[in-house]
């Protein structure tokens, strides 16, 4: 191989692995804490202004969290109805 | 000519002499040490100068999307929230031990114990072009590191809008907000 291909070859192995090096989101999806959504019932919900940017957060990502655990449970009680059935 | 002569020498004499201490090793480089008044002066307004120079011409998109909240929210708590602390969290190793001492960014800008440049506490739009340019850029040898190279500007721009919150919130909240999103989790 001469220079010019392992120069060629060596720019092409850096820029690609430039990205490997980025904070990737999905790394951190398992092995993060999960929205502690419980603790918003002890809360006062009239106290909330709906309009403020934080709690429309606070909803989106416990609405979010709720519905992905009720599908859990909703998913659950199907498979359990289904084995009785069977 | 004597006077030239004279100028000439005592400059030269001078540049030796720094170049002298330099290579002396007796300037104290430790963490542990703080700068000389006159020095600190120097640097931090070196430092917010550019800052407020590099960034004034950054167009501020609008930052109350609540789904930058949670994105950015979430990439604070990774990345930014050991330096820069959390509610409930007053400092850490890093906060204590990086010299400059990070600033606490749980608290509201006028609190910092720093300038932020002509206008920059009482101006939104400057405090959030100021911390766009930071987190993208860097700012060298205090240990803020550059991430314009790993994140894209709608992905630092979700950081700026979550960090002008930071200061509202109470522990729960912020725990609820930097949770990282499991909505694209396959449940099978």
């Amino acid at each position: 191989m001469n220079t010019r291909s392992t120069l060629l070859l060596s720019l092409i192995v850096l820029s690609t692995s430039t990205t490997a090096f980025a904070h990737d989101p999905s790394e951190h999806k398992n092995d993060s804490e999960q929205p502690n959504c419980e603790a918003l019932n002890t809360m006062d919900h009239t106290k909330m202004d709906v309009n403020d940017p934080i709690i429309q957060a606070i909803m989106e990502q416990c609405g979010t969290h709720h519905n992905h655990e009720q599908n859990h449970q909703d998913k659950s009680k199907k498979s359990a109805v289904n084995k009785s059935d069977q | 000519m004597a006077i030239i002569k004279t100028t000439c020498v005592t400059l030269l004499l001078f540049i030796l002499s720094g170049i002298g201490f330099i290579y002396s090793g007796f300037y104290p480089i430790g963490a542990d040490q703080r700068h000389h008044p006159i020095t600190l002066w120097v640097l931090t307004t070196l430092r917010e100068q550019s800052i407020a120079r590099a960034s004034r011409d950054l167009e501020v998109p609008p930052l109350d999307d609540p789904a930058l909240l949670l994105s950015g929210g979430a990439d604070y708590n990774e990345m930014c929230s050991s330096c820069h602390l959390k509610p409930g969290k007053a400092n850490s190793d890093l906060s204590l031990g990086l010299y400059p001492q990070p600033p606490n960014l749980t608290l509201k800008p006028e609190a910092h114990d720093h300038s932020h440049g002509k206008g920059g506490h009482n101006d939104p739009d400057v405090n959030a072009r100021r911390q766009f340019w930071v987190i993208k850029h860097g700012i060298m040898a205090s240990g803020m590191a550059a991430f314009g190279s790993t994140h894209d500007d709608g992905r630092i721009w979700a950081i700026v809008a979550f960090l002008q919150k930071l200061p509202q919130l109470n522990e729960l909240q912020y725990q609820i907000i930097t949770a990282r999103r499991t909505s694209n989790h396959n449940p099978n």
